[in-house]
């Protein structure tokens, strides 16, 4: 008991004193972030050591694969990683200068919601089938801002609106499976933004719609984040769906971040063989069509039993000796453009499309 | 390709000799209504869904067709009508010459042996309280085919032909990953040795990266088998990759279909002018600069239709035509543009008029880089 007070203090001293510029720049700073999940079949490594920042009204794309820990980072910023199994095992989450692992339930509750917000790719399951759509668009309207209940139905009917739905005096007296997919994101993300959030973290929430609704919604979302000034985090397997809407985008790996840049950058100078592969795997309307459809052969690794080396290696088709033994950090390669690889960037440059 | 005469009445004599130039499967005018229902115990039908409402197709041997729409369409119901999950209320389906609702029960059943299904979710489509042997394995034991011994050899023949190590009879779903998952769909489909495999949105749930694996395993398997596709789908690009012939449905009817290089280069229906605008191209700068909405306007309720064209609420080319009093009043004929290109539009020749919702600047630069890829290549 005493040594982990000790140890709690010590760590307390160390985080207070990150330089006062860097406290202030970043809306949110994630440095060295771990999250593991504790199971019976061992310890899955979900998140291996990220550090990325968001800045005030930016667009951060986050792409990777299923398993490749983006949706566990943004939730642990969120802390809504379930403790157990679940646990942050390092780094730092400063989110408006705060670091997030240091704050207590209650304090983390009132930031939720309100300064932050979260939607998740199943509209349907994240909505509550017994309550109306009124009782929970109201529900961050009643505890946030605490305002009486007719000023909560004029701020629903206008949220609702601005998503765009029809209607909207109707809809607060529907229930959600009376609602379409689409329908439902939009109530999701009106209730995501009732409270004027910062920061938007949106987990593939057009993956389960169709594609015109798909487009809807992120033409919503990129209006909203013009009209509120919000932050955006959108966490995509699909690089096509992300090109219009993001500022930078960071590309995961076995929970690590392997190549980062701006968007122009990534899309036109790819420089990771990973990312490479998964602008390749995008069948091109607007290009001619290709008799065999592209793919990243293989599977994505075992997250439990992690080798040393480049946990992309068994699928790479640039791959060295070196990368078996070892795995390559973040490096720059250009103006605001890393990437982890060993492979030589000419190399990656000459067989690319 | 095989295109095939509308009406499609098979004279019985000479079934058997003309079945290599008739199509395998034959849809003609297919309707499945729900009935909408009140109260629990006595129930009153208080309205129609009408999920599919006259829709006639072929599908040749060895021919994959697309079938387009969005959710609500009806596409799926299409699908599941043709394997028999759900009961036609209208209309007749021919399979390899003979219709598929009536007949005694073994013939029903020797049919359903020849038309299989991989679904959409395969996370949600195996048992995972069963071995993938047994996953695999289970269609024959249904069907009473073969003996214990003869029926693993058959699973290890068909898991080998889906890419799927044998060693992995034994397992169960939750541990393989989707693509594997989705290999066991495949391969419960192909071990009745089928003629047609109705494939409802393969790749929808898996990865971008993985999809391809997936494609080109159908496409393997189509020409080393001769199989026929119907390949359900609301992603135009991933329908464009597969198919032989398009067809796009919208609230139970067909609104176009043409062979796949038609309907691409030169889609005549505002709504299939929509769908292939809202397809995303992994380029920022094509994505900043298309800022039209796709389609405007909600997607009419499935038991209210609209009148005339279905269509007509959400049509970009009605608005730009002044909203023209035919589109509300009569229903447009589905008619032959020419070479097998049908369209239900009442204004199709005008559709490329269309700027600002249609299919924009995105459609004009996909024309340039075809045009520059022609030249260069």
């Amino acid at each position: 008991m005493a040594s982990a007070l000790g140890r709690q203090r010590i760590e307390v001293r160390r985080l207070s004193v990150p330089p006062k510029e860097v406290r202030t720049r970043h809306l949110l700073e994630v440095r060295d972030l771990r999250t593991e999940f504790v199971t019976d079949d061992g310890v899955i490594h979900a998140v291996n050591g990220i550090s990325f920042h968001v800045d005030e009204g930016e667009t951060l794309a986050i792409v990777g694969e299923s398993g490749s820990g983006k949706s566990v980072a943004m939730l642990s910023v969120m802390r809504l990683i379930p403790e157990p199994p679940g646990r942050i095992v390092s780094g730092e989450i400063l989110f408006e200068g705060v670091d997030l692992r240091r704050l207590d339930r209650d304090s983390m509750r009132r930031l939720r919601g309100s300064r932050m917000a979260m939607i998740f790719q199943e509209p349907l399951s994240s909505l509550n089938p017994v309550f109306t759509i009124g009782d929970q668009i109201g529900e961050p309207l009643r505890i946030h801002l605490r305002l009486s209940a007719r000023a909560v139905r004029e701020r629903s009917i206008e949220l609702l609106s601005m998503v765009n739905i029809p209607n909207p005096e109707r809809i607060l007296e529907s229930y959600p499976h009376q609602l379409s997919g689409g329908m439902c994101q939009r109530v999701m993300l009106a209730i995501a933004i009732s409270c004027e959030p910062r920061l938007l973290i949106a987990d593939e929430p057009t993956t389960a719609l169709d594609i015109t609704t798909q487009a809807q919604l992120l033409e919503l979302v990129s209006r909203l984040r013009d009209e509120l000034r919000m932050a955006v985090v959108w966490i995509t397997h699909d690089l096509g769906v992300v090109a219009g809407l993001a500022d930078r985008v960071q590309v995961m790996y076995a929970g690590r971040i392997v190549e980062t840049a701006g968007v122009d950058e990534l899309y036109a100078n790819p420089l990771h063989p990973y990312t490479i592969g998964l602008l390749r795997c995008i069948p091109r309307l607007d290009e001619e069509r290709i008799e065999r459809l592209a793919s990243i052969p293989g599977t994505p690794p075992d997250m439990r039993t992690l080798s040393p080396g480049c946990p992309f290696a068994p699928r790479c088709s640039f791959v060295l000796d070196r990368c078996w033994a070892e795995n390559p950090s973040l490096e720059s390669v250009g103006a605001a453009h890393q990437r982890a690889c060993w492979a030589p960037i000419d190399g990656l440059r000459a067989v690319r499309r | 390709m095989t295109t095939l005469d509308r009406d499609g009445t098979i004279a019985t004599q000479a079934a058997r000799a003309a079945r290599q130039s008739h199509p395998l499967l034959e849809v003609d005018r297919l309707s499945v209504h729900f009935p909408i229902t009140r109260g629990t115990v006595w129930q009153r039908i208080v309205g129609t869904v009408r999920a599919v409402d006259g829709v006639s197709f072929g599908i040749a041997p060895g021919e994959t067709l697309g079938l387009v729409g969005e959710s609500g369409s009806g596409k799926t119901t299409t699908g599941r009508a043709i394997v028999g999950l759900v009961r036609p209320t209208g209309g007749e389906i021919r399979f390899e010459g003979r219709a598929l609702g009536d007949g005694s029960g073994s013939n029903r059943s020797r049919s359903r042996r020849r038309i299989q299904m991989i679904f959409q979710n395969p996370f949600a489509s195996l048992n995972p309280r069963m071995t993938i042997g047994n996953i695999v394995a289970d269609p024959l034991r249904v069907h009473g085919i073969g003996r214990e011994a003869e029926r693993r050899a058959r699973v290890e023949e068909v898991l080998s032909l889906v890419g799927l190590d044998a060693a992995l009879v034994n397992r169960y779903p939750h541990q393989l990953s989707g693509g594997q998952r989705q290999r066991v769909g495949v391969a419960r489909a192909l071990v009745m040795e089928p003629a047609l495999v109705i494939c409802d949105e393969p790749v929808s749930a898996l990865d971008v990266s993985i999809r391809g694996q997936i494609l080109n395993l159908l496409s393997d398997l189509q020409a080393q088998l001769g199989l026929a596709y119907l390949m359900i789908s609301h992603d135009l690009a991933i329908v464009r990759h597969i198919s032989h012939r398009v067809a796009v449905m919208y609230f139970g009817r067909l609104m176009e279909t043409a062979d796949r290089d038609t309907l691409y280069k030169n889609p005549r229906h505002p709504y299939t002018r929509a769908l292939l605008a809202a397809v995303h191209i992994p380029d920022p700068h094509i994505e900043r600069r298309r800022r039209a909405r796709p389609l405007p306007g909600e997607v009419p309720s499935p038991s209210n239709l609209p009148t005339g064209c279905r269509f007509h609420t959400r049509c970009p080319l009605r608005e730009y035509l002044g909203r023209p009093a035919e589109c509300e009043q009569v229903e447009p004929e589905f008619r032959d543009l020419g070479g097998g290109h049908r369209v239900a539009c009442h204004f199709a020749e005008r559709s490329g008029e269309v700027d600002g919702n249609g299919l924009p600047a995105v459609a004009r630069q996909r024309r340039a880089d075809a045009a520059g890829n022609g030249a260069s290549a």
